[in-house]
């Protein structure tokens, strides 16, 4: 099944992960990048860039803060994997350079150009990393206290991911 | 010259070479006298390089001590960055970072010594 260019981040991020039959956590995102044939480098940058990604000569590159905490390096090389897979031709003409990533993610139909691609990268980086399938099995049809920190800390470290990160994708989870 | 990229610049030099002799982080270490950490930190850029240590890493590398010294040609925005379509809202050093991360890779390998061996940032 051919990828749908109008279909939403998140879908995009579960078709991806379909596509290279990944199903369990933590989310290889290193492998996922190199199955896209991007190139991963790591290295010490300022501390507010979080990475980067540029298709050069046709070989995506993937540049990540290799000072920052694993964690959030693996959401900066989701990031930079929905670039690669949303907006192709936007960072095939620039190097595109990711500052902090502003908590981007709610209010993605007021937002204008530049901002929409950061949301939009945020939301298939959050779906990679936590995908809906696995949220739907490991929350099941309980409830899930948002307060209660330990099943959180647990689920975190289980996807590697920080537990910010992890509230964040709970809490626009709307279970479907 | 940008003392925020001269050390990392050094320090890629001294794990490039320290690799292609199949040295550790420890061995190099013990020859200088200081702690695997301080080699690692160094090798990162996060730490300064005495010239002191600068003659002893050389030695320990087989190396003169100039070999370690990065080119200003290299440090000082090559013509070829000029050419890179890199946004506007980035400082003189963030752009150089970039370009060098652009111009030559590193290792997942690397990545993860880093991590394991580097000192927690300071906050």
């Amino acid at each position: 099944m051919p990828p749908r260019r109008n279909a939403s981040p998140a879908a995009r991020a579960q078709e991806l992960l379909l596509r290279l039959n990944i199903r369990t956590v933590p989310v290889p995102v290193d492998r996922i990048a190199k199955s896209l044939e991007a190139q991963l480098r790591y290295s010490p940058l300022d501390e507010e860039i979080s990475g980067m990604v540029y298709v050069k000569d046709g070989i995506p590159i993937i540049g990540v803060n290799s000072l920052h905490h694993p964690n959030r390096q693996r959401f900066t090389i989701a990031h930079e994997i929905g670039h690669l897979e949303l907006h192709r031709d936007v960072i095939s003409a620039h190097v595109h350079v990711d500052k902090q990533f502003p908590i981007l993610m709610r209010d993605s139909t007021s937002a204008l150009g530049t901002e929409l691609i950061e949301i939009q990268a945020n939301q298939f980086a959050a779906e990679l990393l936590i995908p809906t399938a696995f949220l739907d099995q490991a929350l099941g049809n309980k409830r899930f206290d948002i307060d209660d920190e330990t099943p959180l800390d647990a689920l975190a470290k289980r996807l590697r991911v920080s537990k910010q990160a992890l509230e964040y994708r709970i809490r626009n989870f709307s279970g479907a | 010259m940008n003392p925020e990229t001269i050390y990392p610049e050094i320090g890629a030099l001294i794990r490039r070479r320290r690799k292609k002799l199949k040295l550790t982080q420890e061995q190099l270490a013990g020859h200088l006298g200081i702690s695997r950490a301080s080699v690692a930190n160094m090798e990162i850029g996060r730490q300064k390089v005495l010239v002191h240590q600068l003659y002893a890493l050389a030695s320990a590398l087989q190396l003169t001590p100039g070999d370690l010294l990065p080119s200003t040609q290299r440090l000082t925005a090559p013509s070829e960055w000029e050419a890179l379509p890199l946004p506007d809202n980035l400082n003189s050093q963030q752009r150089e970072q970039i370009a060098r991360l652009l111009a030559g890779p590193q290792t997942e390998a690397d990545r993860d010594k880093d991590a394991k061996n580097a000192t927690p940032p300071k906050r």
